[in-house]
């Protein structure tokens, strides 16, 4: 029997030589730690380390775990759905988790699903993410558990990782969002109280069950303690989803992706849906307390670098007609605005626009944010004022001499290829 | 109080703008924005705007 | 029951009769419309709904009046059950129980349409297509037990015709409409130029 010792760093992927199987994750991390109690005991336990650590969700809300929990009646054994949608085109951790280490997020929804006496873990996984699914399949059919562990496999569309589109797929089979005129909310798969994690919470709850809190907060700052699984793209020479200490900055991360592959021409934190921050973030310490002031939040863990000589405006116009191509089409603003800003930029990034053009892109703006049921619109509204912000110069440009040089260039920001809804 | 959409069960009948242009307009597409909240004088507007909706997308919410 | 005869309570069934037939296809054309999103300047569209549910409360206040002359008189054998249980009336029992029918199906639309606010918006507009089903038979209890029409009363036959004609015809119209809409409505927004690349996972 060989000694446990807990991860410094990474942690997450402490296992990464040692291959994504159960007889390995045993071997390093040791067997999984039960939260059963008698009543509930296990509950509280529960809720207390998720509490003192504090774990905060990494689906992109930043919500923290202990209210999702919060928001259970306690008697309600929820079904926990681990939630491995990769709806965001920039992400891939969902893939980096199912190949190095399935079987912590595995074990953290299983510690869960004992604290709340749950009996059923569904993993959803988007039906075109073969990887991820491999990943888990072969990761179940190594454990023998007394929950069920199950895989559901909701179309893939940006919006279908939404917690309520994941609840409407799982109960009727529609993977929609729903309305809520209250959020953050539980949900319901049928009649049956729901706790939908993403799958980076659960892996990181696994090692905070293990070592505690204390361990838990050794690494990141007092605010966000803990590390966080970061996908890089764009304008770096090793693009990958790599596991950063909360509070090192992204020039740091840059640097682990091994470096530009040219000038830095802005970041885009979140994902489509996320926040432009121009040449001071790099300096920017990448956790929750510093984004929040400027404006951004990692979202999943996501980080896009523009290189300094692509246009601006070319590469958010043609995210915003994929995002507009995204919608599913429930919500008039959504359907209707998303299009309609799309065009404003496209007149604007291709051809000479008036003053009066770039004012109907504001008045879209205003007319579409906060309008749909989910946050998809949103998100748009967000990537399009900060780009403004940020790029402001490049747009004056734009709309005092026309398309810029780069305009046709290759683009930078992944771009799959819209499904059909 | 306020007035809530539920913008999936939304059609853009517009009947709620039509009804209380004081407190809903509609968007270029037709759809209902909420212009302030409800004052206790505009509750009686509010109640029956939300009953001439087709589509039972409007309700008043006490937050 | 009260044995009470009398013409009044006969000329009261048949002129109820009458203005119910008419406000029920009224009250059918303005819901029509209502659903086809048809207005006019002048003429709010809300105004079409509000006058659609005012006509039909109003339309079903004559029914009901209708039917309480027919089992108050005592000159027929028609009794309170066969009010809402079709075939209990022996007098006349397959016209009167078309009559009947048409009342339930109305009645239980109005009810639905009351209690919209506490049902399923679907079981509500499912509930109300029961309307299509109560025209029809409707129009056949008139045609069968209508005195008047069965007498060859033209007068009445021409408000039947007249009726019939008009429902039918808003009820093309939106047929039409709903088909053009669906071509507008329901296709996706157009798929905007861009330049999709594949996933790289």
């Amino acid at each position: 029997m060989t000694m446990i010792t807990a991860p410094t760093f990474p942690r997450l992927f402490a296992g990464i030589e040692d291959g994504p199987s159960y007889q390995a994750h045993l071997g390093r991390f040791g067997d999984r730690p039960s939260l059963l109690g008698r009543k509930s005991e296990g509950l509280q336990k529960l809720h207390q380390l998720l509490d003192d650590a504090p774990l905060i969700g990494r689906g992109g809300g930043g919500i923290a775990s202990s209210l999702k929990l919060a928001f259970l009646a306690t008697s309600s054994k929820p079904i926990i759905v681990i939630n491995a949608m990769e709806g965001e085109p920039a992400s891939s951790k969902g893939v980096a988790l199912a190949m190095v280490a399935p079987h912590l997020v595995l074990d953290g929804a299983i510690i869960l699903a004992e604290a709340l006496k749950s009996t059923q873990i569904i993993i959803a996984i988007a039906d075109d993410d073969t990887r991820t699914t491999k990943g888990f399949q072969r990761a179940i059919g190594e454990r023998r558990e007394a929950v069920t562990l199950e895989i559901s496999h909701p179309p893939a569309h940006y919006v279908t990782g939404e917690e309520s589109a994941l609840a409407h797929w799982l109960s009727e089979g529609s993977a929609l969002p729903t309305f809520r005129p209250v959020k953050p909310s539980f949900v319901k798969i049928g009649r049956r109280a729901a706790l939908v994690h993403n799958l980076e919470t659960l892996a990181h709850l696994a090692l905070l069950a293990r070592f505690g809190a204390g361990w838990y907060r050794a690494k990141g700052t007092s605010q966000s303690p803990g590390t966080t699984l970061i996908t890089v793209s764009g304008a770096v020479r090793s693009p990958s989803t790599y596991e950063w200490t909360y509070g090192r900055t992204l020039a740091d991360l840059l640097d682990e992706a091994g470096g530009l592959t040219e000038g830095f021409g802005g970041a885009l934190f979140g994902g489509y849906g996320g926040t432009w921050v121009g040449a001071d973030a790099l300096s920017l310490p990448l956790d929750h307390e510093s984004l929040r002031a400027a404006g951004a939040t990692l979202g999943p863990g996501i980080v896009i670098v523009l290189p300094k000589h692509s246009c601006p405006v070319a590469e958010l116009t043609r995210v915003v007609e994929w995002m507009a191509n995204e919608s599913v089409g429930q919500c008039g603003p959504c359907v209707y605005g998303l299009p309609a800003l799309a065009k404003d930029l496209r007149t604007l990034g291709w051809s000479r626009s008036t003053k009066m053009q770039f004012e109907r892109l504001l008045a879209h703006l205003i007319e579409v944010d906060g309008r749909g049921a989910c946050r998809h619109p949103d998100g748009v509204v967000r990537l399009i004022r900060s780009s403004l912000a940020v790029f402001s110069r490049h747009f004056d440009d734009h709309l005092r001499s026309g398309p810029c040089a780069a305009v046709n260039a290759p683009t930078v920001m992944t771009l799959p290829k819209n499904r059909r809804r | 109080m306020r007035l809530v959409v539920n913008p999936i069960a939304c059609d853009a009948f517009g009947y709620c703008a039509e009804l209380a242009p004081e407190l809903i307009h509609l968007d270029e597409w037709g759809y209902p924005v909420i212009n302030r909240e409800v004052t206790r004088g505009l509750i009686p507007l509010a109640q029956e705007v939300i009953s001439a909706c087709p589509r039972r997308a409007l309700s008043l919410r006490d937050d | 029951m009260i044995g009470v005869t009398s013409p009044w309570l006969w000329y009261g069934t048949r002129a109820t009769a009458v203005v119910g037939l008419v406000l029920l296809t009224a009250s059918a054309i303005l819901g029509i419309f209502t659903n086809a999103r048809l207005g006019w300047k002048l003429w709010p569209r809300w105004a079409t709904q509000e006058v659609h549910r005012r006509s039909s409360i109003l339309a079903l206040v004559f029914i009901t009046i209708h039917i309480a002359t027919t089992v108050f008189d005592s000159y027929v054998p028609v009794h309170l059950a066969a009010a809402v249980v079709p075939g209990a009336s022996p007098y006349q029992r397959w016209s009167v129980a078309l009559g009947t029918v048409a009342f339930d199906l109305l009645l239980t639309v109005l009810i639905s349409s009351l209690l919209r606010s506490r049902i399923k918006i679907e079981w509500w507009r499912a509930l109300h297509y029961l309307t299509y089903l109560a025209a029809p038979v409707a129009v056949l209890h008139v045609l069968l037990l209508g005195t008047d029409a069965k007498k060859g009363s033209h007068w009445l036959l021409a408000v039947l015709g007249v009726c019939v004609a008009a429902a039918t015809g808003a009820f093309c119209l939106r047929v039409l409409r709903t088909l053009k809409l669906r071509g507008l409505r329901t296709a996706p927004p157009q798929r905007l130029p861009g330049r999709p690349r594949t996933r790289s996972r």
